[in-house]
């Protein structure tokens, strides 16, 4: 009697599912043939980017420390325009501005000054090209800041004398997002260039190192 | 009873749980800065989408949202998008995933890298070039503006740095770009500005002199992406000098332009 019982339920559990299988693959199939009809190929749409507000530019000033050959370390100041052209490089322009001090020898010897004091105003710009190289966080205290350290190089003025020289510049910096549109920088720069203010040609490097503030808009 | 409560209690508030989101995201009406006019708020189309901490492909994964919810766009840099979701969480998406989302009317949306064809929708130009100027290492900064896609006016500043003397050029130019869908184009230059020579102190004393002068010359273009362009020209200068014979001056250059 059990056994009948059991071999009914078998047979009901076993018909259920071949049915049940046969109606899952049957839906299916009614699913994909549905699906190859109805979905539409609708074109995407373009995005409007320009309706987004984009941050690419950057603009800041600075200030610190140039080392002048022959002229001192003196204080420099600055302002910087970068733009970022991919998330791995950007192009900027820094103008800076500096009074050079007396030269050792002008201080020993006391002879007549080599520079007019108009002179010793001492101002560079350059265009630059940058890589960032670093990206990263840094740990600050128990908080996070987004960071990057960034290369670059590339060439331009110096107005020093009253005489412009063309001067290469590279360096490399540190860039502290404080936001994400408020970063602090921390810079150190070697201009190149040579003058012949001393009689014979002098190929001359002087070290620049600042800190800085850049907004992104 | 107690018994059928200690069976069903966690059933039905697995239950609640499961049915809670669905129903409070449902009722819950978009923040109001949602609902301004021209507000980008696209929803997840794709199983999930990362959010980065910040705009870079270094900076950690810390959320992904998922099928079906929704975020605001609320601004952009480079390839990276800042949003925001209904639970207030706020990071950066990359291009890519945007790719992932849908509009209001549930049409897939393109964020697709602009090609180099796109570049006629910046119209401000902003490079450099460096090269020689009859032989001393010149290089100049230039903006430009875009009128039409085939004729742009440009202000110039070249400085170069002769053994003798530096020359300072400042000139308005207008180019003309014949074909500007091809990728390398070729462009004709035609302007006018002044020289300023300026003799080195150091070993002549003479001096400075300022001439107008004439600019005629042409390049190659090449439109890297939607933003740089690399630049290849030669420019003739005619510098009309107060004595009989005009000076010419030539100069050749490569260089790099940022439009945007």
């Amino acid at each position: 009697m059990e056994s009948w019982i059991r071999r009914i339920v078998l047979v009901a559990l076993v018909s259920g599912v071949t049915l049940s299988g046969h109606t899952l693959a049957q839906g299916s199939d009614q699913g994909k043939l549905l699906g190859d009809v109805v979905q539409p190929d609708i074109e995407r749409r373009k995005v409007k980017e320009a309706l987004i507000d984009s941050e690419n530019f950057e603009f800041g000033f600075y200030a610190g420390v140039m080392a002048f050959e022959d002229f001192g370390s003196n204080d420099v100041y600055g302002l910087r325009l970068a733009f970022h052209v991919t998330e791995d490089w950007f192009v900027e322009a820094n103008y800076g501005f500096s009074k050079l001090q007396e030269t050792s020898y002008e201080q020993l010897s006391g002879a007549a000054p080599i520079l007019t004091d108009d002179q010793r105003d001492m101002s560079y710009y350059n265009l630059n090209l940058g890589y960032n190289l670093l990206p990263g966080e840094v740990y600050i205290g128990n908080r996070a800041f987004n960071s990057n350290f960034y290369l670059m190089f590339g060439a331009g003025n110096t107005l020093f004398a009253d005489e412009d020289y063309f001067t290469y510049n590279f360096g490399g910096g540190l860039r502290l997002f404080l936001t994400d549109w408020i970063a602090m920088h921390w810079d150190v720069r070697n201009h190149l260039m040579t003058h012949a203010r001393f009689g014979k040609e002098k190929e001359i490097q002087n070290l620049e190192t600042h800190v800085g503030l850049t907004l992104f808009f | 009873m107690s018994n059928l409560l200690r069976i069903w209690a966690p059933r039905l508030t697995l239950l609640l749980c499961l049915a809670a989101p669905h129903s409070t995201m449902a009722a819950a009406p978009l923040p109001d800065h949602w609902r301004e006019a021209g507000a980008q708020v696209y929803t997840v189309a794709v199983p999930y989408i990362d959010v980065h901490t910040f705009a870079g492909r270094g900076y950690p994964i810390f959320h992904v949202v998922e099928h079906g919810e929704k975020i605001l766009v609320i601004k952009r840099r480079n390839d990276w998008f800042n949003i925001e979701t209904l639970d207030g969480k706020a990071g950066w998406v990359a291009r890519e995933h945007m790719n992932g989302t849908v509009d209001a009317n549930n049409i897939a949306l393109d964020f697709s890298t602009p090609s180099w064809r796109e570049r006629a929708e910046n119209r401000f130009e902003a490079g450099l070039t460096a090269g020689s100027l009859e032989g001393a290492v010149a290089y100049t900064p230039y903006i430009a503006y875009h009128f039409t896609p085939n004729i742009h006016g440009e202000l110039k500043y070249t400085q170069a740095f002769g053994e003798f003397s530096n020359l300072k050029l400042t000139t308005v130019s207008l180019t003309h770009q014949p074909f500007p869908s091809w990728r390398i184009s070729p462009f004709f230059r035609l302007g006018s500005g002044v020289i300023q020579t300026n003799p080195s102190t150091i070993l002549v004393q003479s001096e400075d002199r300022e001439d107008p002068i004439f600019t005629v010359g042409g390049g190659l273009v090449f439109s890297a992406s939607n933003h740089l362009v690399l630049r290849v020209e030669y420019n003739n200068h005619i510098i009309m000098t107060t004595r009989n014979v005009n000076e010419e001056v030539e100069e050749w250059k490569a260089g790099f332009g940022v439009l945007f």
